[in-house]
């Protein structure tokens, strides 16, 4: 039984300012910059989608010669580089920008300002990456840039440190997003909004946020450490020296399995929440698909050999993470079932995104099921890197991920924008893409167990391969129409299409309790909320019941960001820490018995007094004494500055008895180690002086901003926190083995 | 289909696990797709219909079952693959050694007892247990026949070890599996399994050096840069940058698979790989005149 719903108050029009093109470079706002990576994603996936189309031109006759192989190991390169970092990664966080803080009843993200510098770090990153073909110089080692490929003198041209430097600069926008909305979801929701009442979408987006502060910083490095290599003449992954090229797949899979997951876990969620509204009855087993999401989250970072059971690994290994792959499939498999129980006994309206979500739960479940396969270590060893696994990942990222996203564009597209898609052209569009998508992934699984292994420019005229690859180029070119015909329907909505109402599909969440767009503060008011459907229970007159009391919501957002960061600097220093343990005595040469471990405790003790004499100024700041505050807080300048003297002046000594950082594998390490960890000393003193400078023109004064002065004492303590392990390890270890 | 045509042991092994796992996918896919379509067809809304199904939240009991079923599947399979993994990676007491040495764009295959080198063609005898060292001398490579069942990578710093036993005599392709550069995808492999007595042939064959004739085509190897890359054994002096050629006029193919062995195709190859494996590290010999061309691939055509 259905109730009209109550009206929820609307601003006026006059409130809703018509945009400026200013304002797009100057916004702070969640919703536009959103809308700056939607758009920017999409610009980059035509552009990606023109590489798929360029390689499956040159595939789809046998011997052909449209494509040189230099430019064909550039072009699905880019692809992929493109598809992951700049499409799809962007577009779910996009979506999460846009969404999140409206289902969570908040006003903005926490960190506006840092929100904007994300997606400007995002858009100059992938403009780095592709100014690499302007420079002559595409990158072409594989979206994965598997060492000594990538390493001199294998790769002697640039392409390889566009790749490095692009995503170094767009993984730091990443990083920041985590933060940014790990604290939103942390802290900014209305009052009522218990964390057992999120919606999936935010739920997901917020596993997603802690898993990309738990993987990227892998990637970055390897990245930093490939750099090294190349440009310092460092050994980490040079096999002449020592050094080890299966570290690389360590390093680059740690991060690169959760990836897959980041860009599955959202995508999951825009299924769970398109499904319960076009068969109007709630989520099946609301908790078990969050605690399934929570489930993939932690063992995603477990299972990243999976991708090297062909390395030589050995038994123990591969049974290990064979193992800890096929247990993954369990809370995967859980929402395919919950989705499916959902439809089960529902009301299915099969509007343009439930087709799409429709789709997606069968790619997924095929795709799912070939990636149990692979976890399977022999079969793995039969169709490894051959187009079965192609198959495989289209499937899921592209028959499940992008499904997803077409899904999510027709869904929330009247919200951001006020206008509604055709749904007479969309279902034309959606069958375009289902035909195209399959005909073009589904034979791979045939050719891969033919024999046609993946990143190969042509292949011979053998029977049926020809047949084969042709109908996989015609599907790639029916998703391209589909592609720039929704692209089309885009445009014409936004020109003047048919107008949105505040709630189109009559969803249950809070983004459709605001206008559409919404206003520039979201909401005027908000329901009461009393259950994950606010409302659902709003149209049936519900009483709104209390939310248990949540002593997160009280958190100090950045307090718990700070806490956020360093949780991903864990991960940094981690993959640092534990290339060293590998390298400390594998070479000849200098060892950690040639450091002056006296010298380096001396200067150890001025870095850990510093950490001293900030807790004592925060202390005298407790007590609002300005004077005493900031004596300690020079003190703590003082301090870190000697110790960072006495590191630069170590460096040095080594350098004079001919120690540099490309003698062997521990001076590669050591220099590698230390110095990142001198450079986030070097980051603090900057941070603790513009404490200090505020402190003296009395920002703090009378207990005023106190949080910026503890969120910086937390990182300092971290920085020297992390010394005393790496202290011990590199310097206390050499003196008892 | 290659991957279900094993014609090892170890590929027979894996190739059973894999039947198991596709039957079972395709009932779990059925399954799924029969709920979709019965629900789809069942529950379809009918146009303008605003009305509610009953607003069902959840079943304990269902989501444990469906939580724990699929759980012990898995539990099942995951025995099978350990049982598999023994089975392949088992260790072939009296095994015969092969080095496989990968290089940027081509394979350098050792025999130990009786020692030999080749290139690019391998031989090996049926019903026999060989172990075979995977090793590179520049960037990962890996070594996948097909129908052999299984693959492991060559990467440099290391030797993998990888069994196998051929139990079927024939002709056997296979490529790199793991990207390595530019050419890539002409780094292809070529089998030939043959019966230990024929195999025997071949490999003391192998062994025989040339005997230096003074023919014209053997002065122009030397009198080039070729040698400073292809070692034809009996000619002094000896490289091993480029495949070793002391019997290149047996083998089926050239260039590690791109073209057939003939002697049209391997005069084109002497005059420009590049126009035909573009990226390929060797360089052209346009400026050999016609004569000495000919002579060149006649004398290489004789190194039966």
């Amino acid at each position: 039984m259905t109730v009209a719903a109550p009206a929820i108050p609307t601003p006026a029009a006059e409130q809703l300012r018509p945009p400026g093109a200013l304002r797009w470079f100057t916004t702070v706002d969640h919703k536009d910059i959103g809308v700056l990576y939607l758009a920017t994603s999409a610009a980059f996936m035509l552009i990606g989608g023109l590489e798929a189309l360029l390689i499956r031109i040159q595939l789809a006759v046998p011997r052909n010669t449209f494509l040189d192989p230099a430019a064909y190991d550039a072009v699905f390169t880019m692809h992929g580089t493109t598809m992951i970092f700049l499409v799809v990664m962007p577009i779910l966080l996009g979506f999460a920008n846009y969404i999140v803080p409206l289902q969570i009843g908040a006003r903005d993200m926490a960190f506006p300002r840092l929100n904007a510098f994300s997606y400007w770090l995002f858009l100059f990153g992938g403009l780095i990456l592709y100014f690499a073909f302007l420079n002559g110089t595409p990158p072409d080692t594989g979206w994965f840039s598997y060492a000594p490929l990538s390493e001199k003198p294998f790769s002697l041209e640039g392409g390889v440190d566009y790749w490095a430097l692009g995503l170094l600069v767009t993984s730091a926008g990443t990083i920041a997003t985590g933060v940014n909305l790990l604290v939103t979801g942390v802290t900014l929701r209305a009052p009522g909004m218990g964390w057992f009442r999120l919606p999936i979408f935010t739920w997901m987006s917020l596993i997603t946020a802690w898993l990309i502060l738990a993987a990227i910083p892998s990637l970055t490095a390897a990245q930093a450490m490939l750099l090294i290599d190349r440009y310092l003449g460092a050994h980490f992954f040079d096999v002449s020296r020592g050094g080890d090229p299966v570290l690389w797949q360590h390093l680059f899979w740690y991060f690169g399995h959760p990836e897959v997951y980041i860009m599955a876990l959202p995508a999951f969620g825009i299924i769970s929440e398109v499904i319960p509204v076009f068969a109007r009855k709630p989520i099946f087993g609301y908790g078990v698909i969050v605690a399934s999401g929570l489930a993939i989250a932690f063992l995603s970072v477990a299972v990243w050999a999976h991708h090297m059971f062909t390395v030589g690994l050995g038994d123990v290994a591969n049974a290990f993470f064979g193992l800890s792959s096929m247990t993954i499939a369990v809370p995967t498999g859980v929402k395919v079932f919950s989705w499916l129980a959902t439809l089960w006994g529902g009301r299915i309206h099969l509007s343009v995104p439930m087709l799409y979500a429709l789709a997606f739960v069968l790619q997924f479940t095929i795709g799912g099921l070939t990636g149990i396969h692979f976890a399977t270590v022999p079969v793995d060893w039969q169709t490894h890197d051959t187009y079965y696994v192609v198959g495989h990942f289209h499937y899921v990222l592209g028959g499940g991920s992008l499904f997803a996203i077409l899904a999510a564009t027709y869904y929330w597209f009247p919200k951001i924008t006020g206008r509604l898609l055709d749904e007479h052209v969309g279902r034309w569009i959606f069958w375009l893409m289902m035909v195209g998508f399959n005909l073009t992934f589904f034979p791979m699984h045939i050719l891969g167990l033919m024999g046609q292994p993946r990143r190969t420019y042509t292949y011979d005229n053998q029977p049926g391969w020809g047949a084969l690859n042709f109908a996989e180029t015609i599907g790639a070119f029916m998703m391209a129409v589909g592609i720039l015909a929704l692209v089309w329907d885009v445009w014409r909505a936004l020109r003047g299409g048919t107008r949105a109402s505040d709630n189109p599909w009559n969803g249950w969440t809070l983004e459709w309790a605001t206008s559409s767009p919404p206003p520039a503060y979201n909401f005027v008011a908000l329901p009461p909320i009393g259950s994950a459907r606010p409302l659902w229970d709003l149209q049936h007159n519900l009483e709104a019941v209390e939310a248990r009391p949540d002593p997160t919501r009280n958190w100090r957002a950045p307090i718990v960001g700070i806490a956020a960061f360093i949780f991903s600097e864990a991960t940094f220093f981690g993959a640092l820490i534990v290339t060293f343990l590998e390298y400390r005595t594998r070479s000849p040469g200098p060892s950690p018995h040639d450091l002056d471990v006296p010298r380096t405790l001396l200067f150890s003790l001025f870095l850990f007094a510093s950490s001293g004499t900030v807790y004592l100024g925060e202390k005298r700041l407790a007590r609002d004494d300005q004077r005493g505050f900031l004596t300690w807080w020079v003190a703590s300048i003082v301090l870190g500055a000697v110790f960072l003297i006495g590191q630069v002046t170590e460096y040095a000594r080594l350098y004079a008895d001919g120690i540099t950082i490309s003698t062997n594998l521990f001076t590669s390490s050591f220099f590698t180690l230390t110095g990142f960890h001198g450079l986030h000393v070097f980051i603090g003193l900057i941070a603790l002086s513009v404490i200090g400078l505020l402190g003296r023109t009395g920002d703090f004064r009378a207990g005023l901003r106190r949080t910026a002065v503890d969120t910086v004492s937390i990182y300092w303590h971290f920085v020297d926190g992390i010394w005393v392990i790496i202290f011990s390890l590199v310097y206390l270890l050499g003196l008892v083995s | 289909m290659p991957s279900f045509d094993p014609v090892s042991p170890q590929g027979l092994s894996i190739s059973n696990l894999f039947w198991f796992e596709l039957i079972v996918s395709g009932l779990l896919l059925a399954l799924v797709v029969g709920v979709l379509v019965i629900a789809l067809t069942r529950f379809r809304a009918a146009p303008g219909d605003a009305t509610e199904p009953p607003q069902r939240h959840g079943n304990r009991r269902l989501e444990v079952i469906w939580t724990v079923s699929p759980a012990v599947l898995l539990a099942i399979v995951f025995v099978l693959v350990i049982a598999t993994i023994r089975t392949v990676d088992a260790d072939q007491p009296g095994a015969r050694t092969l080095r496989v040495v990968g290089h940027q764009w081509w394979w350098e295959y050792v025999y130990a007892d009786p020692q030999a080198t080749t290139a690019n063609e391998l031989h090996v005898p049926t019903g026999t247990p060989l172990q075979m060292s995977l090793e590179s001398i520049d960037v990962i490579h890996s070594f996948h026949v097909p129908q052999f069942g299984w693959m492991q990578d060559l990467v440099p710093g290391k030797a993998n070890r990888m069994s196998i036993l051929v139990d079927r005599a024939g002709v056997y392709d296979g490529y790199c599996n793991q990207y390595c550069g530019l050419q890539h995808a002409w780094m292809r492999v070529r089998v030939v399994a043959e019966p230990p007595d024929q195999f025997n042939t071949w490999i003391q064959q192998q062994r025989e050096p040339v005997t230096p004739s003074g023919a014209r085509g053997e002065q122009v190897f030397l009198q080039n840069t070729c040698v400073a890359c292809h070692a034809i054994r009996g000619l002094p002096p000896t490289a091993d940058i480029g495949p070793d050629l002391t019997h290149v006029g047996g083998r089926s193919t050239l260039g590690a698979g791109v073209i057939d062995n003939t002697p049209d195709n391997l005069r084109r190859w002497i005059f420009n790989p590049q126009a035909i494996k573009p990226g390929v590290l060797m360089p052209a010999y346009q400026k050999l005149g016609d004569a000495d061309l000919s002579a060149l691939v006649d004398y290489l055509e004789s190194l039966k």
